[in-house]
């Protein structure tokens, strides 16, 4: 029996730029075979601003992708954030062609629903997640074949990105790689797939996916994705923060903030912390750790703050059992679940990958890599099972 | 034309001033006027927006701001297309209750969640109006100066005074306010030595926070020291117990052909003198002879520090960088706003947290 083809996952991100080539091993499960990333160039909050510095960047991490596995990539599916990306809720009526439903009037609902989750050109579908069905006065009907009635709803969470920005993202893959992008996802319910297992998901958790450019999340309760935003502020804003703050360069300030608490006054290191300058000639900067963490902890305590206070008005809290789950790069801040915590009034953790996803065992942070290895999850799906349905979480990821 | 940058008037007072500005200014300008009066928009040419027609039928919020307040919420959108390509708005108005208490909050966290700079001036009753007007209007000022990147509180005791007749009280101090707006206009439209263009005005009042403004001309061998006595003395630009020290001085120098350099120079150091020897200082000409032959007009703003910052001399060196620092990381994206707040912006800054360094 051969190997199965590879499969391969880009994330063009704000700092940096992931390639992750996977195998498939079985629906819902993978062995990583790479991972790997450069520095970002030409992408601000998520978003390409120079399109030949991004391209750059693709091909040198394919590159270093092709050799450390030995396979040849040409096709890979797109991570898409960034504060482009929205979510629309959407009830899909429709009138049954006899006394009870069949499979023609399932059919009709769920068509009815995709050409009304993107009405515009300008937008383009990420993701869909099916909430249930109704039908006349009842709700939460999971398979509503042979029931009687008269109208036939489906309700649908339907995550959409600017379709400027991912044609973006596609010319930077072929810019100078002639990477082919097979389909784009969102990066943050991705994440929260390669770290969520099931059980969470039905408990009912938020997974905050905190990036470079932006900080996306998305909420989960029985099993279906039933919230998402994002918000345009990440990890690029602490270090502008703490360079304006603290008079640093932007390098120095980079490698400043990992030595921050996201608590002020968190357990461990010294008051002062040196920080050698990334010019040679020019002193090492002495910075007082407390005012570190202060600017540190203002603007990672905001963020949560934020997505707090967007939960509450949607009033999802309460469907939350299972807590918070963290992913990103700036998930490695030191201490940030415990400040995620206190702020949510939640429990709260850094995530650890699915037991699905193999080959990362040994990786430092596998929440930073969390958004690839579940892209790779995704491309198991048969690209005949169309491009729409295989979003729906009905499938292997829903149950 | 500069179509960035637009003069609105909310409320009825609000609609007079600005009326005064195209009056006195003569040649077009981007203006707007909004009131839940359909009386405001009934003369004159000036674009106008009825708000909350179906709450109020056009018939005014009748001095209670709760109503006005509610006409705009009742559609937020109302101005969205009056607002389109600006890059900074000037509003004026007056509080102390009605379309201009009411309304005037909304009309802002409005604009700034387009990412619109804004420059607030509303004037405040006069005392002789009772103590539930001039309560009403403090209130209605502490929200405004929280919406506003820079807002200018205009008491009309201070604009006006020994006059028994209200009404011609009233015209007098919007007539006043409405030339101090007509000079700061042409200080940005018209060219001069020193030109203070849109941009260089929208840098200088983002996020800047309180401001005071006044202006006054003379004519005659000694316009200069005349102009730099009157604003000295103005209460307008007075300090109170509420006020900080000056961060920043605009000023804008108006005159015809025969003005001199040496002339703008002693207005600059008289400014710095009297007001703030270490406030950094702004300073724009116009030279418009038909308007001003000879003549000498000086407007003056002065940006006040905010208490917590100037504790903090780091702070105040980051303060001076941003928020043009903090956007030069961004400059290529959107802002990000939420709730009116500009998240590009540090955190720290906006928070005014202290940094124990």
């Amino acid at each position: 029996m051969s190997k199965p083809d590879p499969v391969a996952a880009l994330e063009i991100g704000t700092s940096r730029t992931v390639m992750a080539v996977g195998e498939p091993l079985a629906p819902g499960r993978v062995k990583v075979l790479a991972v790997e990333e450069i520095p970002s160039r030409g992408v601000r909050k998520s978003q390409i601003v120079d399109i030949a510095q991004a391209g750059i960047s693709v091909a040198s991490v394919l590159q270093k992708a092709e050799d450390k596995t030995g396979y040849t990539i040409h096709q890979a599916n797109l991570a898409v954030s960034g504060p482009h990306v929205r979510a629309k809720m959407y009830t899909a009526q429709w009138q049954l062609n006899g006394p009870t439903v069949t499979d023609e009037d399932v059919a009709g609902v769920y068509n009815q629903s995709l050409d009304a989750g993107i009405d515009s050109a300008e937008r383009m579908l990420l993701e869909a997640s099916e909430l249930g069905y109704g039908l006349d006065d009842i709700d939460d009907i999971t398979q509503p074949k042979g029931m009687t009635g008269r109208i036939l709803r489906l309700r649908t969470l339907f995550v959409h990105g600017s379709a400027q920005r991912v044609a973006d993202a596609r010319k930077a893959a072929d810019y100078r790689a002639k990477l082919a992008i097979t389909d784009a996802y969102f990066s943050a319910s991705r994440a929260a797939c390669a770290v969520l297992s099931p059980e969470a998901r039905r408990d009912g958790a938020i997974a905050i996916d905190l990036g470079g450019g932006s900080t996306g999340y998305t909420v989960w309760s029985d099993g279906r994705l039933v919230h998402a935003n994002v918000l345009g502020v990440g990890g690029d804003h602490v270090t502008n923060d703490v360079s304006l703050a603290l008079g640093l360069t932007r390098a120095q300030a980079e490698q400043a903030k990992k030595e921050a608490h996201a608590v002020v006054g968190g357990q461990g290191g010294s008051p002062r912390i040196d920080v050698p300058s990334s010019t040679p000639g020019f002193d090492t900067a002495s910075i007082s750790r407390r005012a570190l963490e202060t600017v540190v902890n203002a603007r990672l305590h905001e963020i949560f703050a934020i997505i707090r206070t967007e939960l509450d008005r949607e009033n999802l809290l309460h469907r939350v059992h299972g807590g918070i789950v963290l992913t990103g790069g700036v998930s490695a801040q030191p201490e940030i679940a415990r400040l995620a915590s206190s702020v949510f009034g939640l429990p709260a953790r850094v995530g650890t990958l699915i037991p699905g996803i193999e080959g990362l065992e040994g990786v430092e942070h596998p929440a930073s890599y969390a958004t690839v290895a579940g892209l790779l999850l995704m491309s198991q799906v048969e690209p005949d099972s169309g491009s729409l349905i295989k979003r729906i979480f009905g499938g292997f990821f829903g149950k | 034309m500069n179509k960035s940058l637009l003069l609105l008037g909310v409320g009825g007072a609000g609609t007079t001033m600005v009326r005064g500005v195209t009056r006195a200014f003569g040649t077009p300008m981007r203006v707007h006027v909004t009131d839940t009066d359909a009386a405001s928009g009934a003369e004159g040419d000036i674009p106008f927006t009825l708000l909350g027609g179906s709450r109020l039928a056009g018939r005014g919020s009748g001095g209670q701001s709760a109503e006005a307040r509610a006409a705009f919420e009742d559609d937020p959108s109302a101005l969205d297309a009056v607002f389109d390509g600006l890059r900074t708005c000037v509003v004026l108005t007056a509080l102390g209750g009605g379309t201009g208490g009411g309304a005037t909050g909304g009309i802002l966290k409005r604009l700034h969640a387009s990412g619109i700079s804004t420059m607030l001036f509303a004037t405040l009753p006069f005392s002789f109006e009772g103590a539930d007007r001039e309560r009403a209007a403090r209130s209605e000022a502490a929200t405004l100066a929280r919406e506003a990147d820079v807002s200018v509180f205009l008491p009309l005791d201070d604009l006006v005074s020994g006059k028994d007749n209200m009404a011609e009280a009233l015209r007098q101090a919007h007539d006043m306010v409405s030339s101090g707006v007509t000079l700061l206009w042409r200080l940005i439209e018209k060219p001069g030595y020193l030109r203070l263009d849109p941009e260089r005005l929208h840098a200088a009042i983002t996020g800047a926070g309180r401001a005071r403004f006044a202006a006054a001309s003379a004519t005659g061998d000694d316009r200069v020291g005349t102009v730099l006595a009157a604003l000295a003395e103005s209460p307008l630009l007075a300090r109170t117990k509420d006020s900080a020290p000056v961060r920043t001085i605009l000023a804008g120098v108006l005159a015809g052909d025969d003005l001199r350099l040496s002339e703008v120079a002693a207005v600059a150091s008289g400014l710095s003198a009297a007001f703030g020897p270490e406030a950094k200082l702004e300073i724009g000409t116009v030279n418009d002879e038909l308007t001003f032959s000879g003549r000498l007009a000086v407007a003056v703003m002065l940006f006040e520090e905010s208490p917590a910052l100037a504790a903090q001399p780091a702070a105040r060196a980051a303060a001076a960088r941003s928020p043009l620092a903090a956007h030069d990381r961004f400059g290529k994206t959107d802002k990000t706003i939420w709730e009116g707040e500009d998240l590009d912006i540090p955190t720290y800054l906006r928070r005014n947290l202290t940094l124990d360094r």
